[in-house]
């Protein structure tokens, strides 16, 4: 019976200590969507942004952000464009040493923002890459490919896709002194309560000394 | 419904990391409630409070999980949304309910007086002439949280700050853990929510406090509105949104810190108020001696009903 009780006060004890230390995660916040390569440039109906994450990018993990706007003719800013959203694009990832390729379709579903496209990679050789982009216009199909360039009789001809590009390094894996840092500032947190808690503990009550009979006090009043 | 609109709406991150601690803190609030309503008789644990509480955790949810989030990367006036929710509407919910105690009760009875012990000796270490007990209480005094609270809402609005934190998650997490640790230190004092290690301000004292927020709020917001170029370069380097251009953006984000984020002041000193107007008709009815009773030979007409009274 003590022993189910300590097992219940020990696991609700674990579950407060789990909730402590989750306690300030629900703060996480997102920042950015990683490094920007090319800021709001013009490719034939689109303008373009491109991010990379994670950032600095290291071996087997790789996203790209893509986020398309309306090239409005006559607008100096670029920023008139309204979002792009049903494009069909194609990520392209070569390495320049040995000529590997990866390539993946980014598309809204791997993305946060569903105003933006995402592609994930997992490149598993470090050195420089080259990272091409292919945009087909709204219902031209996969980009590149000749057949995407047949469209349907009433719709007007698809235009050649437009490609961007640009180059990144891919970084040997890191060591996560990120995580090593956060756990040493969790055990420092963790030292301190319990610092305080000693420090905040009250002194063991003195044992009181056995009477004898010497050591009688004397009765109110005093003792003639 | 217009596509981005659309896909705006369809924007939530629901990261386990954010969700379960929410869900966490509000089974262990439920449950606490629970516990001292069957107990008590609802003083405590009254719907209210528990109405708080939940609106707290949902103006957490909505700040960090829902498409506001992801447009705050987009939209420099949907992080100011994010802002007054994380610094203005969730705190002060949350601490209304006076969430401690009610933690408390949610524990077994056994861990639950160890830990009243311990706060109890906590209390009792802060009172103490201590350099470091001594340090604590007035770091944490009202006139300091309100002092942090500026300091700490000025400082990430600051032009550079606030694109660091935009460029770096782990600065934009910083950013998060100020605002709403400076919010809770400020609001605890508003809300005199439990545990409580200063004496408690009078409730007039506190209607100044609270009100006292407004100038550097306004300040801030008014700045914004009315700058003549962005101040943060980062929503240059974003795809615009409705047509917003990166100024008018601004503004509205101004205007929101402004005027909405000066309401939820002017609502807090309101309901403060009212409190402390009902606290003293309360206190003067208690005070009020009773009516002379009037003998029967001394009223004008004897044939009306008196008051019962007791002589």
């Amino acid at each position: 019976m003590r022993n189910s009780q300590h097992t219940i006060h020990t696991r609700l004890l674990a579950l407060l200590l789990l909730t402590g230390l989750l306690l300030p995660s629900p703060l996480l916040a997102h920042g950015g969507v990683g490094l920007q390569h090319l800021n709001n440039v013009p490719a034939g109906p689109f303008r373009v942004y491109v991010w990379s994450d994670p950032e600095p990018p290291q071996v087997g993990e790789y996203h790209v952000t893509i986020a398309l706007t309306e090239n409005v003719e006559g607008d100096a800013t670029g920023l008139a464009g309204g979002p792009v959203l049903d494009a069909y694009i194609i990520v392209e990832l070569l390495h320049q040493e040995s000529g590997a390729t990866l390539s993946a379709r980014a598309t809204h579903d791997d993305a946060l923002n569903k105003l933006f496209y995402e592609a994930s990679f997992e490149p598993s050789q470090k050195g420089n890459w080259t990272v091409q982009v292919r945009i087909a216009s709204p219902g031209c199909g996969p980009a590149g490919s000749v057949a995407a360039q047949q469209p349907a009789s009433s719709a007007p001809p698809c235009e050649p896709p437009q490609v961007v590009s640009f180059q990144d390094e891919i970084l040997p894996k890191a060591f996560p002194w990120q995580a090593v840092l956060g756990g040493i500032i969790s055990l420092l947190l963790m030292a301190g309560a319990m610092l305080l808690y000693l420090m905040t503990r009250p002194p063991a009550p003195a044992e009181s000394p056995a009477p004898g009979n010497g050591q009688r006090p004397a009765p109110a009043g005093g003792s003639s | 419904m217009n596509p981005l609109t659309k896909a705006l709406l369809l924007s939530w991150d629901l990261r386990p990391e954010v969700l379960v601690p929410l869900i966490l803190l509000a089974a262990l609030h439920y449950t606490g409630w629970l516990r001292l309503r069957r107990r008590s008789d609802g003083r405590f644990a009254n719907h209210w409070r528990l109405a708080s509480y939940t609106g707290g955790i949902l103006a957490l949810a909505l700040a960090l999980l829902s498409p506001i989030d992801v447009m705050s990367g987009q939209l420099f006036s949907a992080h100011m949304v994010q802002h007054l929710l994380l610094m203005m509407v969730a705190p002060p919910l949350l601490l209304l309910a006076n969430p401690f105690p009610t933690f408390l009760w949610a524990l077994p009875s056994r861990l639950r007086a160890s830990l009243s012990a311990a706060f109890r000796r906590l209390t009792a270490w802060l009172a103490r002439d201590a350099f470091l007990s001594h340090g604590l209480l007035k770091a944490t005094a009202p006139s300091s949280a309100w002092a942090i609270y500026v300091l700490v809402f000025f400082a990430w609005h600051d032009g550079n700050a606030y694109s660091l934190a935009l460029r770096f998650p782990a600065v934009h997490r910083l950013e998060h853990f100020t605002f709403v640790g400076a919010a809770l230190l400020f609001w605890w004092h508003v809300t005199a929510a439990a545990p409580r290690f200063h004496p408690k301000p009078a409730q007039w004292m506190r209607v100044a406090y609270v009100l006292a927020m407004i100038p550097p709020n306004m300040l801030l917001g008014v700045a914004l509105s009315f700058a003549a170029t962005p101040i943060y370069p980062y929503y240059e380097s974003v795809p615009r949104l409705y047509g917003l251009s990166v100024l008018d953006d601004q503004i509205w984000g101004g205007l929101i810190m402004w005027i909405p984020g000066s309401m939820m002041y002017v609502i807090a000193a309101l309901a403060l108020l009212a409190r402390l107007l009902m606290t003293a008709e309360h206190k003067a009815h208690s005070r009020r001696p009773h009516p002379p009773v009037m003998r029967l030979h001394n009223r004008a007409d004897e044939s009306r009903p008196t008051a019962v009274a007791c002589s």
